[in-house]
């Protein structure tokens, strides 16, 4: 029952944003000295009337009814529209539609504006009484409409805004890509201008971007918002008129507006996306705007200014002085000052807005549709052509129809693919303001070094491979480089240098983090990995063994827990999600040389190769990233251990034969090993001898989701439509080598070929 | 909702295993399709049968015989899967799943009057399963919860994602 009355109250809270919503289109016609609008505006009033008593709370009810009055009064009077009236109409407009939101997220009712609380009091008398000229305004006249007063006046404290959900949602998406890319803007610019501080183009682009921020934002009314852009362009403005010259200081402030932008985007974001709708928003202006202004005068920022990241040189405190004086006052000395913290390695400038006109942009959702779509596409056509009766045409026009649609659908589909594909530079940047912000917030002297930028992986890939990217630099900055003092004890280049880069290899893609650090310390893990109770103490391990140590769950090597790693959540959770995307990753390290982490990965997530083998009846998919070679067993070529396991030279190793059919519980058709086909296939570091029944060829496979209904599953990664329209099951290596196994005794198997 | 309570009047699919005739609320049935090769799934229940291709994605199915503890047939060609949205509060075909089921009958309208709560059976049939029966005038139907059906079993929805099937959730 009460639910019921419940989504009654909803459906007239929809009704009614829906009626302000109009409201509003029809209010933006209106003008003071005219009759534009003004009837359906009183339709609309009339119809916001029609709420039945005791649907909403009284409140809300009376709020809603307050306009009558002046409407009246207009319509009795001159007919027309007077300025006072539109101002109170737009800000009772402003002020309902918070109302309302409160109302729906179950908050107090804002307070209305002064000039509507100032009416309400007096409200009657003067709205029949003065049908009046304009220039009597019963309110002082308000720039801008209430719901600015309302955003501005949480007061002392930090200015919050209010997004106004139900009418502006499309409007607030759009402004929230829109701001993305506003502050990907920024900050490509301001790694340009830490390279080179007198690039007026870059320092042109950061005051567009704010620029633009404070238009999109005062449209939408995102008052605090507006005017925390706007004071950042105009503190900003000295910088670029030449009378300050870019510093660290002016670019850590930079930097610092620019996260608070980002921090209200990313909340606009959930907003829109349905996360606590209408919760003010905070904009927290004052300690950036503080620092902005501390470096226009050429100061050192102002102590606990900083909300969090970005802190000056943490050199000698009179170094930082010197360095930010000086960055004043030249350019030129002002290079050498930031280069020495983080900066990147110098590269041909960035290619600037050159063909920025020739993108389109568009929901990705549309495009992973498309890709799916042309998958199956390809598919279907391959169950044409392959079917017996195409093959056994004598037909040449068909033959050769069949043929082109072969040759259309590879292309369509290398080209659909390519549209996933974008370079991992964006990725990498974002690892330089990293780098840069970790180095200095540590004191270390870092150099990040990217190569191979323009290497493209599916965007699925570059945007999950963010979280363990940023990890394992974080570990790199933290555990892995020395400070520069231990660095020149050492005989090092006071300044580390970490490596990230990308490549294509073997049908995949390759990425790697390298330093030249201390590398890992073998010792310290295996004491740690006994101390935590990891490892058994007896147990021996190889070098290699011992450095995987690093991802086992719970383990930190930080002797001191710092704010970002060292908590022992780590490279575990590393490991785990690049194997999530199919992935693997290894690790090298020379102690005192630096330690690297090779992370191998698919190039997309949708399609992959896989071999399909046949196993009694049923189809399955092996992901061919893991396969190594297939082969026939020789007779004889399988020996058993205990007569139970069974093992398999390969390449002068013998490898642990895993039966698919014991694993997975199914019936196989080869009961002896060279009856059927060994897929060698590695998972980490282990090597196995898969033995299936039969090798079925390689494809192309578009892996589809299972569904949670399997996801206790882990033998299976997931499923694909194979050419006959049947589904075939994608296997997970990593599962199926570590599986418990049926034992079936050698020896039964052998009497069962007696029998 | 209580076991005992009426279900409410509406529209039902109905359809049969053997003898035993069924009928579920019409809103929660996405389609039924012809029976089709189900490719088995390796280690899961034994109610569980497999997935199948519908229309391009993979779709889980289960044996409704098995879940209810009744012999194995051989499905015939009046044989169907009735497609069923799980959650129908997440996007797509996300939560759907399929039930197999001997034959698919009618959709009949089921007034208040010909509606009643599941009669007690102390235990000898999961109570949870029936939303109530249904009778027409030659006929009496029960009512499935489909909700309850799907989710008594702990591997037929396991609510903890992991972050195997999150990553894989953004594949399809």
């Amino acid at each position: 029952m009460g639910t019921r009355e419940v989504a009654a109250a909803n459906d007239i809270l929809e009704a009614v944003a829906e009626v302000l919503a109009r409201l509003a289109e029809e209010l933006a016609f209106a003008e003071p000295g005219t009759d534009t609008a003004l009837l359906p505006v009183n339709a609309l009033l009339m119809d916001l009337e029609q709420v039945p008593a005791g649907a909403l709370p009284g409140s809300l009810m009376a709020a809603l009814a307050l306009p009558r009055g002046w409407i009246d009064a207009t319509l009795d009077g001159s007919g027309k529209f007077d300025e006072a009236t539109l101002q109170r109409l737009n800000a009772w407009h402003g002020w309902v539609l918070d109302c309302l939101m409160s109302e729906a997220a179950g908050l107090d009712a804002p307070e209305a504006p002064p000039e509507l609380t100032v009416e309400t009091a007096s409200a009657a008398p003067p709205a029949v009484a003065a049908p009046a000229p304009p220039p009597a305004p019963l309110a002082p006249p308000v720039p801008a409409p209430a719901a600015a007063v309302a955003e501005v006046a949480p007061a002392a404290g930090t200015p919050t805004m209010v997004l106004r959900l139900p009418g502006d949602l499309d409007l607030l998406g759009e402004f929230h890509s829109e701001s993305l890319e506003l502050l990907r803007s920024i900050e490509q610019a301001v790694l340009t201008l830490e390279e080179s501080p007198t690039a007026a183009e870059a320092i042109n682009a950061i005051f567009r971007a704010f620029h633009t921020f404070k238009g999109s934002a005062g449209f939408l009314q995102l008052d605090a918002l507006r005017d925390f852009a706007h004071e950042l362009e105009s503190l900003l403005e000295v910088v670029r008129s030449g009378e300050v010259k870019v510093s660290r200081p002016v670019i850590d402030s930079i930097l610092a507006g620019a996260d608070v932008l980002a921090e209200c985007t990313r909340e606009v974001g959930l907003q829109v996306g349905g996360v606590n709708p209408g919760q003010p928003i905070p904009v927290p202006s004052g300690p950036v705007l503080a620092l902005v202004r501390a470096a226009l005068r050429g100061e050192a920022p102002p102590a606990a200014a900083l909300p969090a990241s970005p802190v000056a040189i943490p050199v000698a405190p009179q170094a930082t002085a010197e360095a930010s004086a000086e960055a004043v006052a030249t350019p030129a000395t002002a290079a050498p000052a930031l280069a020495a913290a983080a900066a990147p390695v110098p590269k041909a400038a960035a290619p600037a807005h050159a063909a920025a006109d020739n993108f389109v942009r568009l929901d990705a959702s549309k495009l992973d549709d498309l890709v799916n779509l042309v998958g199956e596409l390809v598919v279907a056509q391959a169950f044409v052509i392959e079917s017996g009766e195409v093959r056994a045409s004598a037909n040449l026009e068909l033959a050769h129809a069949v043929r082109k649609l072969a040759r259309i659908t590879r292309e369509l589909q290398h080209n659909a693919m390519s549209l996933r594909m974008v370079p991992v530079g964006g990725l990498f940047r974002k690892m330089t303001r990293l780098v840069r912000d970790l180095a200095a917030s540590q004191g270390k002297q870092v150099r990040l070094v990217l190569k191979g930028e323009d290497t493209e992986l599916d965007r699925q890939l570059v945007e999950k491979m963010g979280d363990p990217l940023i990890h394992m630099i974080r570990n790199s900055v933290d555990h892995g480089l020395e400070t520069a003092e231990q660095r020149i004890a050492a005989g090092k280049d006071p300044t580390g240098t970490i490596e990230l880069s990308a490549a294509h290899r073997h049908g995949g893609i390759v990425l790697r983090v390298a330093d030249d650090g201390r590398g890992l310390n073998v010792e310290r893990l295996r004491a740690k990995a006994i101390e935590k109770k990891l490892l058994d103490p007896t147990v021996l391990l190889d070098a290699q063994a011992a450095l995987e140590l690093v991802f086992l769950p719970g383990l930190s090597t930080a002797t001191a827990i710092t704010d970002i790693s060292g908590r022992g959540v780590g490279m575990d959770v590393v490991r785990g999600h690049i194997e999530s995307l199919r992935g693997h990753v290894h690790i090298e390290s020379t102690p005192g040389a630096g330690a690297a982490f090779t992370i191998r990965l698919p190039l997309t997530l949708a399609l992959i190769d896989g071999l399909l083998v046949g196993l009694g009846d049923e189809r399955y998919i092996i992901p061919a990233l893991a396969v190594r070679e297939t082969f026939r067993p020789k007779p004889g070529g399988v020996s058993t251990v205990h007569e139970q396991g069974e093992m398999v030279a390969f390449r002068g190793e013998q490898l642990p034969v895993i039966r698919l059919g014991h694993v997975l519980r199914r019936p196989a058709r080869a009961v002896q090993p060279e009856q059927g086909i060994i897929v060698v296939v590695e998972s980490g570091s282990m090597v196995c001898a898969l033995l299936v029944d039969e090798f079925l060829g390689k494809r192309e496979i578009i892996i589809k989701n299972m569904g949670d209904t399997f996801a206790g599953q882990t033998l299976v990664a997931g499923g694909a439509i194979l050419g006959d329209g049947s589904v075939g099951l994608i296997l997970d290596v990593d599962s199926v080598v570590r599986a418990p196994r049926m034992a079936v005794p050698v020896a039964t198997t052998t009497q069962m070929v007696q029998a | 909702m209580t076991t005992h309570s009426v279900p409410a009047p509406g529209r039902f699919l109905t359809f049969h295993l053997g003898t035993s005739y069924y009928g579920v609320p019409i809103r929660e049935v996405r389609e039924v399709v012809r029976l089709c090769p189900i490719t088995g799934v390796p280690n899961m229940p034994v109610h569980i049968r497999g997935v199948i291709n519908l229309r391009g994605s993979v779709l889980p199915v289960f044996d409704l015989r098995a879940k209810f503890g009744m012999t194995a047939v051989d499905y015939d060609d009046r044989g169907c899967i009735v497609v069923f949205d799980r959650q129908q509060d997440r996007p797509r075909q996300a939560g759907a799943i399929g039930a197999i089921v001997d034959g698919v009958d009618d959709v009949l309208v089921l007034a208040q009057s010909q509606l009643a709560a599941a009669p007690d059976f102390s235990g000898s049939v999961e109570a949870d399963y029936l939303l109530g029966v249904g009778t027409t005038s030659d006929r009496v139907f029960s009512l499935l919860h489909m909700k309850n059906i799907l989710a008594a079993d702990g591997s037929v929805l396991m609510p903890t994602i992991t972050p195997k099937a999150a990553a894989g959730g953004t594949e399809s």
